[in-house]
């Protein structure tokens, strides 16, 4: 009777229950099924902050390509005492960085307007929930981002939108966590005074909430 | 000014915890409305006021960039992972195949030099072995593996040379080379079988639903 040596649908289903860090171990063995199961786990969530990062969702894909890429190159790196996700968002983030830079520096004046438009287009497409207000948002963001640092910028995003701590963005970052609270700082500083200027209609002055008795 | 509900926090307070603070998640160990502010509080006042429509003209009063925190999601469908993964198995094949070209060319080169005699195979030598120095110090792999992974189920079935043996008509041998032997350890969607022990002759049969011969 032939003996059953190998299951690729036995071997996938083990990886659906094993965490990121075994995933990530598991690279290292260059199991080509375990960057499969982590290209489904993480495509979403590193779009997702690409995206908010880059403020294009079709250059937020190629960052997050490439991510998944520089992985498997370097997945003999990956120290399983450091965190997964601190790891895998260093690189896309760095990645989106460098890009952002790259970017900058091929920009023209109209492109921050064209890339809001793509930006009201990428979401109605994806049907995005919440309404046009919500583009709008994201838009003004983006454009006042430009008055950022790009180190500010991401830790913004990675702090105040993602929901990561000062520790993990340090480390996701390169930096340590006093210098996450100055960009922190910073960066709050600039937008405010930009959200002040150029859109007062969105940031109202010395309103108060009367809590009810 | 607007009245909020009993459960809405006094926005200006928070903020100002919030920003005053000198412990390592940012908050301060003083007051904030009669409580210490601590990151769990912060994100609790942050979940109510993205229900909360009475709390947004305070909260904006207080900090106007609370305004990036309804920033919209992207949803990927499942069409948008998969294409991901296609994207990133492209990359890596075609690295694959770049090292490949880069080292065959340099071989034949090697090889072209070598025919001008024993100075030219001294030469031809010389250019490999700093090819391969150089492969190696600009990260290209210095040979394949030869138990690398198959992308596709069907780079997983070995081909073999056969031939028919005189006087025994339908009768398929393999020929006198040594068979090649490949890692079927992750095929897409492939059961590997061994069939029978014996000899040194190892039979083993692929059953994928995805080859298509």
């Amino acid at each position: 009777m032939p003996e059953l040596a190998y299951s690729a649908t036995r071997h996938r289903a083990q990886l659906v229950e094993a965490s990121d860090r075994d995933l990530l171990l598991s690279l290292r063995g260059d199991d080509e099924a375990a960057l499969d199961e982590l290209i489904d786990r993480k495509t979403g969530p590193l779009v997702q902050t690409v995206y908010r990062i880059l403020g294009d969702l079709e250059e937020a894909r190629d960052v997050v390509q490439v991510t998944f890429f520089r992985i498997w190159e370097h997945r003999a790196r990956f120290d399983d005492r450091w965190s997964p996700n601190t790891w895998i968002y260093r690189i896309a983030s760095n990645l989106a960085i460098d890009h952002l830079r790259s970017r900058k520096s091929r920009e023209r004046g109209n492109e921050p307007v064209r890339r809001h438009l793509r930006q009201v287009a990428d979401l109605s497409a994806e049907g995005s929930s919440g309404p046009l207000h919500q583009a709008e948002v994201l838009g003004i963001f983006h454009e006042l981002a430009g008055e950022l640092t790009d180190k500010q910028r991401a830790v913004f995003l990675l702090r105040e939108v993602e929901g990561l701590s000062s520790q993990e963005v340090a480390d996701v970052v390169g930096c340590r966590e006093s210098t996450v609270r100055n960009h922190l700082f910073n960066a709050r500083k600039v937008l405010r005074r930009e959200l002040v200027a150029r859109y007062p209609e969105y940031a109202p002055r010395g309103e108060q909430a009367e809590v009810g008795a | 000014m607007s009245r909020g509900t009993a459960s809405c926090p006094d926005w200006a307070a928070l903020v100002a915890a919030r920003d005053g603070g000198s412990s390592p998640a940012g908050f301060a160990g003083a007051e904030a409305g009669g409580a210490i502010l601590t990151e769990v509080a912060w994100r609790e006042a942050l979940a109510h006021l993205a229900t909360c429509g009475a709390c947004r003209p305070a909260a904006l009063g207080a900090d106007p960039t609370l305004l990036f925190q309804s920033l919209p999601r992207i949803e990927l469908a499942a069409d948008d992972v998969a294409a991901m993964r296609q994207r990133v198995a492209a990359m890596r094949r075609a690295q694959r195949v770049t090292a490949e070209r880069r080292l065959g060319h340099l071989a034949r080169v090697a090889a072209g030099v070598s025919r001008v005699g024993r100075r030219g195979r001294g030469l031809a030598a010389a250019v490999l072995l700093a090819a391969v120095s150089g492969g190696l110090w600009l990260g290209l792999p210095a040979s394949t593996p030869a138990g690398t992974a198959p992308t596709t189920a069907t780079e997983a079935v070995p081909t073999m040379p056969f031939r028919e043996p005189a006087g025994r008509p339908g009768a398929i041998l393999p020929s006198a080379a040594e068979p090649v032997f490949m890692d079927l350890s992750s095929p897409r969607a492939a059961d590997v079988y061994r069939v029978g022990r014996g000899g040194g002759l190892q039979v083993v049969m692929v059953v994928d639903e995805t080859l298509d011969v």
